[in-house]
């Protein structure tokens, strides 16, 4: 390692930044063979990173650009070998950009030992409305029916935000619909057109982490918390001083709900339960 | 203010019916924005909510037992100031936990709905509510 604590302590002219070389050593369309080079306190390392296309499917259309791409990589360093594929499809609409990335480690020819995908689904010209889905499996799936999974786990977010009546929620809602179209069909493309690879998936158990599980309820209740306090301190006003009841009046003409979703919204961003 | 169950009923009413009229047409002119105020279920449910209120409050005032009342006001002492007091707490814990998990801000609303209880309980007592 480049310099313990120790070390630094003791004033002693360590080079801690190493100096990084990048030679392609070979280049074709499907395969590409590079040679990183990096030297840590006058030592010097070398590291190969073979990577070969394994497939490689290009649509456009009127409604939508697709991509994707399954890539094979390996790397070598001194004693030490990796594999690992990875495939990554890329959706350009008129309304939406989506990337899904999915890195698979092999177990053998035919099986995968884990995966790891990620989802990220941005509206076309929005801000601030971004969706980002973690999945990983344990249960033995095939790569193809991971993305029918991943397609009706999306389909599930999507009915909880359409059913919140929030209107940026179901805004989001509209984002969970489309991640599930897009992954059932990759989940079909992924059959047809990628056979050799759709191998079985060994660990992994599926985790939707999504910073909005939290934040639904912690919005919901936090709002309905709000509201019950507001008119419980109005009725405890009302029966220990008369004159008080006109609390009520102030209840019912200002908008007490939006009130509350909003106070509850920042509170949950504040309590990290929303992003 | 001691009145008579007659007059607060007047009185009751009168405020009821000033909180119909101004959630009809007062609310959607201060706030023509804010749909919330002309839907018909939440008006509807915020006069339940009204209504019951003060019918609760009237009864306790007139036929209700020192029990009945303070079982009342503790529980509604506890939901208004348990709310402002798990926000304060809830402020004080974020600054060393973050993400809250959301069970630990449910678990410290009820302890403040305990302290908020207490707090009622005790305004409750030297009011001379029951």
């Amino acid at each position: 390692m480049p310099c313990g604590c120790q070390s630094c302590g003791q004033n002693q002219n360590y080079n801690i930044t190493p100096n990084i070389t990048i030679t392609t050593l070979e280049q074709n369309e499907t395969y590409t063979l590079t040679l990183v080079t990096y030297e840590v306190n006058e030592a010097t390392y070398e590291v190969a990173i073979a990577q070969t296309l394994l497939w490689n499917y290009n649509e456009a259309s009127d409604e939508a650009n697709r991509t994707a791409k399954f890539i094979s990589t390996e790397i070598t360093a001194e004693d030490t070998y990796m594999q690992f594929y990875s495939l990554n499809y890329m959706v350009q609409h008129a309304e939406y950009n989506l990337t899904l990335h999915t890195t698979l480690t092999p177990l053998d020819s035919e099986t995968y030992n884990s995966s790891f995908t990620v989802m990220n689904y941005a509206p076309a010209g929005k801000s601030g409305l971004t969706s980002l889905e973690f999945v990983e499996f344990n249960s033995s799936v095939t790569l193809s029916q991971q993305y029918t999974i991943l397609g009706k786990a999306a389909k599930e977010v999507g009915k909880v935000y359409e059913k919140s009546g929030d209107e940026t929620l179901k805004q989001l809602a509209q984002g969970y619909q489309v991640m599930e179209k897009e992954a059932k069909y990759l989940s079909k493309l992924v059959e047809k057109q990628l056979k050799e690879y759709d191998g079985e998936i060994l660990k992994g158990s599926l985790v939707l982490i999504d910073p909005w599980w939290t934040c639904i309820p912690c919005i919901f209740s936090w709002t309905a918390l709000c509201m019950a306090g507001a008119w419980s301190l109005c009725f405890a006003c009302c029966a220990a001083f008369i004159p008080c009841c006109l609390c009520m009046e102030w209840l019912v003409i200002f908008p007490l709900g939006d009130a509350c979703m909003m106070i509850a919204e920042q509170w949950c961003i504040y309590l990290g339960s929303c992003p | 203010m001691k009145l008579s169950s007659k007059k607060l009923a007047i009185y009751f009413i009168i405020i009821f019916v000033v909180v119909v009229l101004s959630r009809i047409f007062v609310s959607p002119w201060l706030w023509p924005e804010k749909t919330e105020l002309v839907d018909p279920i939440i008006t509807l449910m915020t006069f339940t909510v009204a209504g019951l209120g003060l019918g609760l409050i009237y009864y306790l005032k007139t036929a209700g037992s020192p029990k009945q009342m303070r079982l009342f006001f503790v529980t509604c002492s506890g939901l208004g100031f348990g709310f402002i007091l798990s926000i304060v707490s809830g402020i004080i814990l974020a600054t060393f936990i973050r993400p809250v998990p959301l069970l630990l801000t449910f678990l410290l609303y009820a302890i403040m709905f305990i302290a908020g209880a207490y707090i009622g309980d005790k305004i409750g007592k030297k009011r001379g509510l029951y």
